[in-house]
C-alpha cells in the first residue's frame, strides 16, 4: 500500500520499526485533530497502522482504551519515552467463539436499540418516546408514537395529540405524556 | 470465521475487500470468503505483524468508534478489518455520530437509522477508538469477561434511563442571611449539656409545662461539690482506660478501632450476622460470650474499683501478684478459666489482696461508696465482713503486693460490696453512668502504684464459707447485720430490671463444679443464644439480677438458675430477640 500518501508525514521509512517499537510513548496529532497520548503496543507498516494503548503508563492485564491510528494521518508525533514490554506474557489466544458471541449478542442489542430510535424525529420526541416507553409498550410508526399498538401520538408529541385507543387508554396515555413532559421540562434545562 | 461479504451501505459507495481476522499465531487457516488475493497466510508473518493481528481481533463485537478522514464518525460493533491490505474497517449497526460537519451529539443523530453494516475504506480511517478493550494475555477467559456484563445488570441498564446526565447541578446549602444564627443549635453532636438549650425550660415557656423531671429519681446522685472536677477526673480517666482495652469481642473491638481477627476475609455477614453459624456455636460462642461477660464484669470492676486495676495491669511495677496479673489480663480476659485462675489465685491471696486496696482509691468512699453499697449490702454480708478485716491486715501481706502498703483505705461497706461485686456476680442493679463515674471517683483517684481490689474480694468471702483449699489465714467472716437478707425470686427469666435490686444478693454454696461456669446471657458473640446458667464457686448469682452495662442496651435476662444445680439452657429457637448485646445495636 502507499505508505506515504500526500497526507502522510509522519511515515519515515528509514527507522519505522524503531519509531513505533512496542513500548515507546508517543503523544500523537492525527489529522483530524484529535491528540492522544499512547504506548505503542502493536505496529505493522503493511498496514501502517499503529495499535497504541492510551495513556501513558501501562497496565497489562487491564482493559485499555485502544487506538488505531493509521499512521498516515499522523500529523504530530513526539516521543514521550519508552516503558518495559507492556504485554505480560506471550501468550496470545484468542478465544474467537466468544468473540463471535460478544458480537451477536452486541448486534442483538444495538438492534434492538435501533428499534427504540426514531428515524427523522427531533431529540424531544426521541425523549419522549424514552420516556413513555419505561411504563408503556412502545414503539415507532415513522413518526408517531404508538403506544400499546392501538394509541397514537402524534407530533408534536402534546396532550391533544393523542388520538385512539379506548377511552381509557386515551386518557391513560395523554395522563403519562403530560407528566412525562413536565419532568421532561424540570430536568431538561 | 466467515468473512463478511455482502455488503450495506459504505460510506462512499464501493464495497471495500476485507478479510476476516484469524486469531492467534496460526495463519494457516484460510478464510473461507477471502479477497481475490486470497490470504497469503504467513507472507506477512512477521512477529509485528501477528501482534498487530492479535489486537485487531480484540475488538471484534466491540463498539468501536471510527474516526474518519473527513471529521465524521462513526459508531458501531466492529466486525472486521483488512489486516492484510490496508485496514479497511467493518462495522455493524454503525450510527453515524458525528458529521463530517462537525455537529456533535451524545446520542447518535437520529436521522437515519443505523446501517446494518458499513464499510469503510483504509484510506479514509484516521483511527479507530475502542475504549475498555479487553486485551488481556488470558483471553480463554473472555467468555467468562463476555458473560461478566450480562450478570451486573445495573438499574440504569435496564430501565434504560438515557437522561442519566440531565442533573442540576449541586449548590451547597447556604442559609437565608435573615435567618438568626443559631448557633446553639449547631453542634448538635456535641454533648447535650454543653448546648446551652434546655428543653425544659423552652416548654414551660412555650408550653406552660413545668416539669417535674429530677434526675435523681432515675440514677444515684451526682455529688457536686469541692470535690467534683477531681471526680470527672476519674471517671474520663477510666473511661478512657476502658476504651483503650483490649478486647476479644470482634464487634467492641471494631468500636475501638482495634484490628482483631487476623482473618480479613470475614466477610460483613459473618460479622455482622445475628445467625450464629454451627461452628460458631459450638466452642466460639460460649468462649465468646465468656470474653462477653468478663469483659463486662472487667468493665464493671473497672468502672466501680477504678482503673487502678486497668492501670496497674498494665504497669510491670504492679505486683508481681498472680492475680494482679490476671485481672489486668481480666480486663482481658478470654475465658473463664483465666478467671477461675485468677479466682483461685486470688483466693490465696485474697486477704492480700484485700490489703492492696488503695488509699486513695476511696477518698471519697464514704458516702458514694454507700450508693453502691445497696448492691454492696445485697452482697453476702460476710463479705463485708471479711472485706473489712482485710483492711487491718494489710501489713500482714507477705511478699505479695509490691505496692506500698497503701494508706488505709476508707473501707466501706459499699466498698466491699464492690469487690464481691467484682466478683463475677454481676451487680444486679445497674451501674448507672453517673454512679459508675462516681465509683471511679473513689478509686480512680488510686494512685498508679495501686493494687486493684480485684474480684478476689468477692472470692474471698466466698471461699471463707468454703474451707478447702482457702487461704487459711483469711480472716474469718463476720456476719454484716446490715446486710439485707437475700430473698430469691422465682427464676422468672424475662423480668425486667430495676436500677436497684430489690433482693439482696444470695451466694449460695455450691460446690465447685468442675468446668461449669455462669454464664450470663450477654450473648455477645452469642446472638440469640440463651447462655447456659451455670454455678461457679466463686461467683454469685442472684436469679434476677443482671449485669446492665451503661451503654449496652438494657435487655431482660434469661436467667434460669437454681440453686444447687447448674442450669444448662439451650433454647431451642436460634433467635432471642432479648438477648443482649454487647457492643452491637440493639435490634
Amino acid at each position: 500500500m502507499d505508505p506515504a500518501g500526500g497526507a502522510s508525514v509522519a511515515s519515515d521509512i528509514g527507522g519505522e520499526g524503531e519509531k513505533f517499537a512496542v513500548g515507546n510513548i508517543y503523544s500523537v496529532k492525527v489529522i483530524t485533530g484529535d491528540e492522544f497520548r499512547g504506548i505503542v503496543m502493536a505496529y505493522d507498516p503493511i498496514p501502517n497502522f499503529v495499535f497504541f494503548e492510551e495513556g501513558t503508563k501501562p497496565r497489562p492485564g487491564h482493559s485499555k482504551n485502544a487506538r488505531m491510528v493509521n499512521a498516515n494521518f499522523i500529523t504530530g508525533l513526539s516521543y514521550l519515552g519508552k516503558t518495559e514490554d507492556p504485554l505480560d506474557t506471550d501468550n496470545f489466544s484468542v478465544d474467537l467463539n466468544g468473540l463471535r458471541a460478544k458480537e451477536a449478542l452486541a448486534i442483538r442489542q444495538a438492534e434492538a436499540d435501533a428499534e427504540r430510535m426514531g428515524v427523522g424525529v427531533t431529540a424531544e420526541a426521541q425523549s419522549i418516546f424514552d420516556a413513555l416507553s419505561k411504563t408503556l409498550p412502545v414503539q415507532w410508526e415513522n413518526s408517531d408514537i404508538l403506544v400499546m399498538k392501538e394509541v397514537r401520538v402524534r407530533s408534536p408529541y402534546l396532550s391533544d395529540c393523542v388520538f385512539g385507543g379506548t377511552d381509557a387508554a386515551n386518557n391513560r396515555v395523554k395522563k403519562v405524556l403530560e407528566l412525562e413532559r413536565r419532568r421532561l421540562q424540570l430536568f431538561g434545562t | 470465521m466467515k468473512p463478511v461479504l455482502h455488503s450495506g451501505s459504505s460510506s462512499n459507495g464501493f464495497s471495500h475487500r476485507r478479510v476476516e481476522k484469524e486469531a492467534g499465531m496460526n495463519n494457516a487457516q484460510p478464510s473461507a470468503g477471502t479477497t481475490e488475493n486470497g490470504w497469503e497466510a504467513g507472507s506477512v508473518d512477521t512477529p509485528s505483524h501477528k501482534l498487530l493481528v492479535y489486537f485487531t481481533t480484540c475488538n471484534i463485537g466491540h463498539q468501536v468508534e471510527v474516526h474518519l478522514k473527513n471529521g465524521s464518525v462513526y459508531s458501531g460493533i466492529f466486525h472486521a478489518a483488512d489486516v492484510e491490505k490496508d485496514f479497511g474497517i467493518i462495522l455493524k449497526m454503525a450510527c453515524l455520530m458525528r458529521d463530517s460537519r462537525g455537529t456533535k451529539s451524545r446520542s447518535p443523530l437520529v436521522s437515519k437509522p443505523p446501517s446494518k453494516i458499513l464499510i469503510i475504506p483504509a484510506d479514509e480511517v484516521v483511527q479507530v477508538i475502542a475504549k475498555d478493550l479487553p486485551v488481556s494475555s488470558h483471553n480463554g477467559s473472555d467468555s467468562v469477561q463476555c458473560e461478566k456484563p450480562l450478570e451486573l445488570l445495573t438499574d440504569s441498564l435496564i430501565s434504560q434511563f438515557y437522561n442519566v446526565d440531565l442533573e442540576r447541578e449541586l449548590k451547597p446549602w447556604v442559609p437565608d442571611e435573615d435567618v438568626p444564627d443559631c448557633s446553639d443549635l449547631e453542634n448538635v453532636f456535641d454533648d447535650p449539656w454543653k448546648r446551652g438549650w434546655n428543653q425544659f425550660e423552652v416548654n414551660k415557656s412555650l408550653f406552660g409545662v413545668t416539669s417535674t423531671f429530677d434526675e435523681e429519681l432515675y440514677t444515684t446522685k451526682l455529688e457536686r461539690g469541692p470535690g467534683t472536677r477531681e471526680l470527672e477526673e476519674q471517671a474520663l480517666r477510666i473511661a478512657r482506660e476502658i476504651v483503650g482495652e483490649n478486647t476479644r469481642d470482634l464487634h467492641v473491638a471494631e468500636e475501638r478501632g482495634l484490628q482483631l481477627s487476623g482473618k480479613f476475609d470475614i466477610d460483613e455477614e459473618t460479622k455482622y450476622s445475628s445467625v450464629c453459624t454451627a461452628n460458631r456455636f459450638d466452642d466460639t460462642c460460649y468462649e465468646d460470650e465468656d470474653e462477653e461477660e468478663d469483659i463486662l464484669l472487667d468493665c464493671c470492676n473497672n468502672l466501680t474499683f477504678g482503673d487502678s486495676s486497668a492501670s496497674d495491669g498494665k504497669k510491670p511495677a504492679s505486683t508481681g501478684m498472680v492475680y494482679e496479673e490476671t485481672w489486668g489480663d481480666s480486663l482481658h480476659l478470654r475465658n473463664n478459666k483465666i478467671v477461675d485462675q485468677s479466682w483461685s489465685n486470688s483466693n490465696k491471696h485474697s486477704h492480700q489482696l484485700m490489703s492492696e486496696q488503695p488509699s486513695k482509691d476511696f477518698p471519697v468512699a464514704g458516702n458514694k461508696i454507700r450508693n453502691e453499697s445497696q448492691l454492696g449490702e445485697q452482697r453476702k454480708s460476710k463479705f463485708l465482713g471479711s472485706s473489712l478485716y482485710k483492711k487491718p491486715s494489710e501489713e500482714s501481706v507477705s511478699g505479695l503486693e509490691d505496692a506500698p502498703p497503701s494508706e488505709k483505705p476508707s473501707f466501706t461497706d459499699g466498698r466491699v460490696g464492690l469487690l464481691s461485686d467484682r466478683a463475677k456476680s454481676e451487680s444486679s442493679s445497674g451501674w448507672p453512668g453517673s454512679s459508675i463515674s462516681r465509683n471511679s471517683e473513689n478509686y480512680a483517684a488510686s494512685s498508679a502504684s495501686n493494687r486493684p481490689i480485684l474480684s478476689p474480694s468477692s472470692s474471698i468471702g466466698s471461699l471463707s464459707s468454703e474451707k478447702s483449699t482457702l487461704n487459711p489465714n483469711a480472716k474469718e467472716f463476720k456476719l454484716n447485720p446490715n446486710a439485707k437478707s437475700f430473698k430469691p425470686s422465682s427464676p422468672s427469666a424475662k423480668s425486667p430490671q430495676s436500677p436497684v435490686p430489690d433482693g439482696s444478693f444470695y451466694y449460695p454454696p455450691v460446690p465447685p463444679m468442675p468446668g461449669l461456669r455462669i454464664r450470663y446471657g450477654m450473648g455477645g458473640a452469642f446472638p440469640g443464644q440463651q447462655h447456659p446458667m451455670m454455678y461457679n464457686n466463686t461467683t454469685q448469682l442472684s436469679p434476677n439480677q443482671t449485669y446492665y452495662s451503661p451503654n449496652s442496651p438494657q435487655y431482660p435476662q434469661q436467667m434460669m438458675i437454681t440453686q444447687q444445680r447448674p442450669v444448662l439452657f439451650m433454647p431451642p429457637t436460634p433467635y432471642q430477640p432479648e438477648m443482649p448485646y454487647n457492643g452491637r445495636d440493639s435490634y
